[in-house]
Formats: structure tokens, sequence, C-alpha cells
């Protein structure tokens, strides 16, 4: 008895996809798209930008299924890789302040004061982490933003866990310095 | 009675708090048993927990994303029918192939030869007419946007890479 597609672990839905099983491609872009999504806006700072990055990474998915070596890797962790090579590739690219990127428009309802000061301490965080060195912000949105443990996380950069944790101790390090008037 | 744990000094806390954060429940499990044995005496410790907490607090709220919206799932749903796979293609057993068409041109030992010879002089002219002509066109200059070449053989690194 052929067992549901929704019940097959990635190695085996990979195997489907190989095969041009559209359904498959499905089931495991719901298995990943949030976190890929939440990594990728972590590291590029933009919905739209990361959205489409989450769109070629899937498009990899698709078209190099019949490549995948079952058993030598983690689906998910080269998916992450991949969403973080993409991303780091985007910055490195010179491009111009987007729209987005100026922030969003406040509530006019909410209490003023309070928007200015979210507003301020929002923009505090994202310049503090933006302004890490990418292989931090990489470590950063895949342990905070992606959940994914040091071992994964790890395994996503190609890297030991000892140097994994030498990035989230610098991070932090930094992030501590450069937010201390907000941590009271 | 033995603790299992080494007792920790303030950096080394202070390591591990940049580690695995603020929330105890998330850290090794000896670990965890020393920072909490740490905790209890320790005013600086329990200073450098309170930032730690700060920061995660912080932390959360910019490093939290809303889910992918269902244009995004829909977009990427949609991948396989915009670039449709190469999946091995279906072969026809050889039976079904038509036979193919044959020359049959009779020909006598010496005609070979002349055509042979023949086929060869025509070949070359061809060969110098191309070259010729190539030699006349304008050659792509270095600095030209669309190699064509490139095009179409390059393989992107970052794709060899994500392979390994």
């Amino acid at each position: 008895m052929k067992l549901p597609l929704g019940n097959l672990n990635d190695d085996e839905l990979m195997a489907h996809v190989a095969l041009g099983n559209k359904d498959a491609f499905a089931i495991l872009m719901e298995r990943h798209i949030d976190r890929s999504l939440a990594i990728a806006q972590r590291i590029v700072h933009n919905r739209s930008d990361a959205e489409d990055i989450v769109q070629e990474a899937f498009l990899k998915v698709w078209t190099w299924a019949s490549h995948w070596r079952s058993g030598e890797a983690k689906l998910s962790t080269w998916l992450y890789r991949v969403t973080v090579n993409l991303c780091l590739d985007l910055k490195r690219r010179p491009t111009m302040e987007t729209l987005a990127a100026a922030g969003e428009i406040p509530d006019p309802a909410a209490n003023a004061q309070t928007l200015v000061e979210r507003q301020q301490t929002d923009s505090a965080v994202v310049a503090a982490i933006a302004a890490l060195p990418e292989r931090q912000q990489a470590a950063f949105a895949l342990c905070y933003s992606g959940n994914l443990t040091n071992i994964e996380a790890a395994e996503t950069l190609a890297i030991s866990v000892g140097a994994l944790e030498a990035l989230l101790v610098r991070a932090r390090r930094s992030l501590r310095e450069r937010l201390k008037d907000k941590l009271g | 009675m033995t603790t299992g744990y080494t007792p920790l000094t303030t950096p080394q806390f202070q390591d591990l708090l940049d580690i695995h954060g603020s929330n105890l429940e998330h850290w090794p499990e000896l670990d965890r048993k020393a920072a909490e044995a740490f905790l209890q005496n320790s005013a600086p410790g329990q200073e450098a927990m309170r930032r730690a907490e700060a920061l995660d607090r912080l932390l959360a709220v910019e490093m939290t994303v809303q889910p992918a919206s269902r244009m995004l799932r829909d977009r990427v749903r949609a991948l396989p029918l915009q670039h449709p796979m190469n999946v091995v293609p279906f072969r026809a057993p050889a039976k079904w192939a038509a036979p193919r068409a044959r020359l049959h041109v009779p020909l006598l030992i010496g005609e070979q030869l002349w055509a042979t010879g023949a086929a060869a002089a025509v070949a070359a002219g061809l060969l110098g007419l191309v070259l010729g002509i190539g030699g006349l066109a304008q050659r792509p200059s270095p600095d030209d946007p669309l190699n064509i070449s490139e095009l179409v053989f390059a393989v992107p690194d970052t794709v060899q890479q994500d392979m390994q």
C-alpha cells in the first residue's frame, strides 16, 4: 500500500519531485517556506527581496531535484544554505534604497509618543543587526529567526559548532554594546 | 556527592549567555545546572542575566517574521508550471521506429575515388569561404554585455557549491 505524500520524509518527497511530481514539491514548500522566509528576511531586511530569494531557492529545489543524493545531507540544511547564499549574494550587490527599507507608515490611531519610541527602538535594533558582519548576521538569522539548533545552523553554514558559537558570541557582544542604552 | 558540572566564572557565564540566550531551558543540561548554581550567589551573574533577557526581548520583536503570504505560496507552487522539468523522456520500442531512408548510389571503384576527391575539394572551399567571411566580420568588443558563449556554457559557481 502506498503512503500518502504528506507522510513521507523530505528525502522520499525529493525522489517524487525528481520525477516531476508537483504535489510532492508543494508539500516540501509548505514544510519549509516559513522558515526560509524568516531567515531571508532577517538577512536582507526587506520583505520583497526575501520573498524573491525564497522563490529562487525553491526553484533550485525543483530544477535540481534529479541531482539530489538521498542521505548525503538534509534537504532543510541544503535549502537554508541556498537561501543564506542567495541573501549574501544580494547584499553584496550595490542597490538603491528601496521604499520598504524606508520604514512602515505609522498607524495614526496609536499613541504618537509610544509609536515614535517603538520605531526608534526597532530602527536601532535593525541598524545594529545590519551592522554585524555578514557571517554573524547569517548565524543570528538561522538561530533566532529560523529557530535552528546550533548544530543545525552550523551544518547549514558548513562550519563547526564551535565556530558557530564564536559567531553568536561576537554578534551578541556587538549588539549589547550598540544597544546598551536600550537595555536599561 | 558530585554535581557533574564545573562551577562557572562570570566570563564563562557571559559566554554561555551569548551562545544559548537567556532562556535556561534551551541550554544543555550540565551548563544549565552550572548556571542555576552560579546565579544563586553571583550579583554580576544576575546583572548579566537581566541584560541578556532585555536583549532577547528586543531581538524577539525584530527577529520574528510573519509567515509566508498566500500570494508567495501560490508563486512558489506555480514554479513547476513555469519551469517544466526534463524528466527522462519516453523511448519508443525499436519495432515502432520507421525504417531509415537509405541513399543507394551505385558507384564504380574509379568513380568512388573521383567523388571522394571532389567532396574534399568542395569542403575545403566552403571552409575557406566561412573563415574568410568570419575574418571580415566585426569582432565583438570585450565590453560587450551579451556574450552568448557565456550564456550557454556558464554554470554558476553558487549552484555547484550548493549541490556539494
